[in-house]
């Protein structure tokens, strides 16, 4: 069997034990069914077969052996803080796009201020059915501005230790952004150029640690030529 | 199919196209190669030139087979007119097209953890762009690296190969004389963990010797084809990487 042009190879049938180097630190890539942890523990993106806990989607190992998905879908929950537009007006609230397979709903009751057809909103998950169904909650209106699809899986990164990512881009480019749990990300005003491309970066090298530094310096790099 | 005089398929010990009789063909694997795609990948196994793409989970269609309880699996194969050198006036559903989607989709219906995404599909689609024999095997290896680019939920990776009988010996990957004139050809699909059978199929004849013997090369042949699927994905955060940095 040749080998083909691979930079990294490794060939053996334990799993992916594929490590790139990435900065300073080495991280290890793992792929579906391959274990992560030898006791049992339930998250969205592992599952538990004989006490064992293997990864159910593609992600890395951090540098205190802790899964962290890269690739997955994003399954709504409770609580979390999303971007949507509407896209349908019923007499008792609003249909909402949220880039999920079906719209989330905002009942009427739940807000104060009256949307119409294709205007974006930042609210928050007030409930999901057992068939994934989302109504939502404490919205707020956003002015026009661009939506971008961001993958759910990195949006952490996107954000950062309280806020650090997000601020940074904000602050270095004076663009106002919105980034929902679902992916959806609101960017309005300032440098909207140099920030999708920040937050491309993000997206591109969401597995490099010291990454926020590294946004930083490009902002600031880029925001003087 | 095929046609002609049968070639002598092992000459000293060496098939047709040289290799020994475990060896595969080269394999190239690709993942995150279409960009509309949720998750795609390519592979080149031999002759064969497979792409495969994955959209969801998304809202199922017709809405009268969602299943409340957990989300379908569709997939769609298809062998473009330009494949091989059969004939393939259309590259639209066809007897031997529907029965590889159902063997393929099948497959997966056992790995994708579908309980998760209620009332939603996944699709799951390969079109063959070049075929040289087992194309049904290169198509599930480039499916299950579709799936995991695409973040979709998996017990487990999977990988195809054929296995066969030609001229009395039991061979590894078969190509299209050893399928056309060999004895027998056993398509195979294995998980990579577990090593769970999930497809097996057979055209001719095996002994039950013959047979344990087949699995056990398919296994071992699958294990190979595991790490080129995990040194795809792993190669596809560096392209990644490496694509955003023009600016």
């Amino acid at each position: 069997m040749p080998r083909r042009g691979a930079k990294y190879f490794f060939w053996n049938n334990q799993g992916a034990n594929g490590a790139i180097p990435t900065g300073d630190s080495v991280k290890k890539i793992v792929v579906p069914g391959e274990k992560i942890s030898d006791t049992p523990f339930m998250a969205e993106t592992t599952y538990v077969e004989g006490n064992k806990t293997y990864a159910s989607v593609a992600g890395m190992m951090d540098e205190e052996n802790k899964f962290v998905p890269t690739k997955s879908v994003y399954s709504p929950r409770q609580g979390d803080a999303v971007v949507g537009i509407v896209v349908y007006i019923r007499g008792n609230g609003y249909k909402v796009d949220l880039n999920l397979p079906f719209e989330g709903f905002l009942s009427g009751k739940d807000t104060r201020v009256p949307f119409s057809m294709g205007e974006i909103m930042f609210g928050k998950v007030k409930d999901v059915d057992e068939v994934g169904n989302v109504d939502l909650v404490d919205v707020r209106k956003l002015a026009p501005g661009k939506i971008i699809e961001f993958p759910a899986a990195k949006v952490p990164r996107l954000i950062g230790k309280r806020n650090s990512m997000l601020n940074t881009i904000m602050q270095g480019t004076g663009t106002e952004v919105y980034v929902g749990n679902n992916g959806y990300v609101w960017l309005s005003g300032g440098d909207i150029g140099l920030a999708l491309k920040a937050i491309d970066m993000v997206s591109r090298k969401s597995h490099v640690s010291g990454l926020t530094n590294e946004v930083a310096d490009f902002v600031a790099k880029h925001k003087s030529e | 199919m095929g046609g002609g005089e049968k070639p002598k398929l092992i000459i000293d010990g060496k098939r047709i196209d040289g290799r020994g009789m475990d060896d595969l063909r080269p394999v190239k694997v690709e993942a995150g190669v279409l960009n509309e795609a949720e998750g795609s990948a390519y592979v080149e196994w031999g002759g064969n030139k497979v792409i495969a793409g994955v959209y969801g989970p998304r809202e199922c269609i017709p809405k009268h087979d969602a299943n409340p309880f957990k989300a379908l699996v569709k997939c769609r194969y298809t062998m473009s007119p330009f494949a091989s050198k059969e004939e393939h006036s259309r590259s639209g559903p066809n007897r031997r097209s529907i029965e590889i989607s159902k063997v393929i989709r099948e497959v997966f219906e056992s790995l994708v953890i579908t309980e998760l995404f209620p009332m939603t599909q996944i699709d799951i689609f390969v079109e063959v762009l070049q075929a040289e024999g087992g194309t049904r095997v290169s198509a599930i290896t480039a499916a299950a690296v579709a799936l995991a680019d695409a973040g979709i939920p998996m017990k487990d990776m999977v990988s195809g190969v054929a296995v066969g009988k030609i001229e009395g010996e039991i061979a590894v990957d078969l190509g299209r004389e050893e399928d056309n004139f060999g004895e027998s050809d056993v398509p195979m699909a294995i998980s990579s963990r577990n090593k769970d059978i999930l497809l097996l199929q057979m055209d001719g004849l095996l002994t039950k010797e013959e047979f344990a013997r087949a699995v056990d090369k398919a296994i071992s042949a699958s294990d190979k084809l595991h790490a080129l699927q995990t040194d795809a994905i792993v190669r596809s955060y560096e392209k990644l990487e490496s694509e955003g940095l023009e600016l």
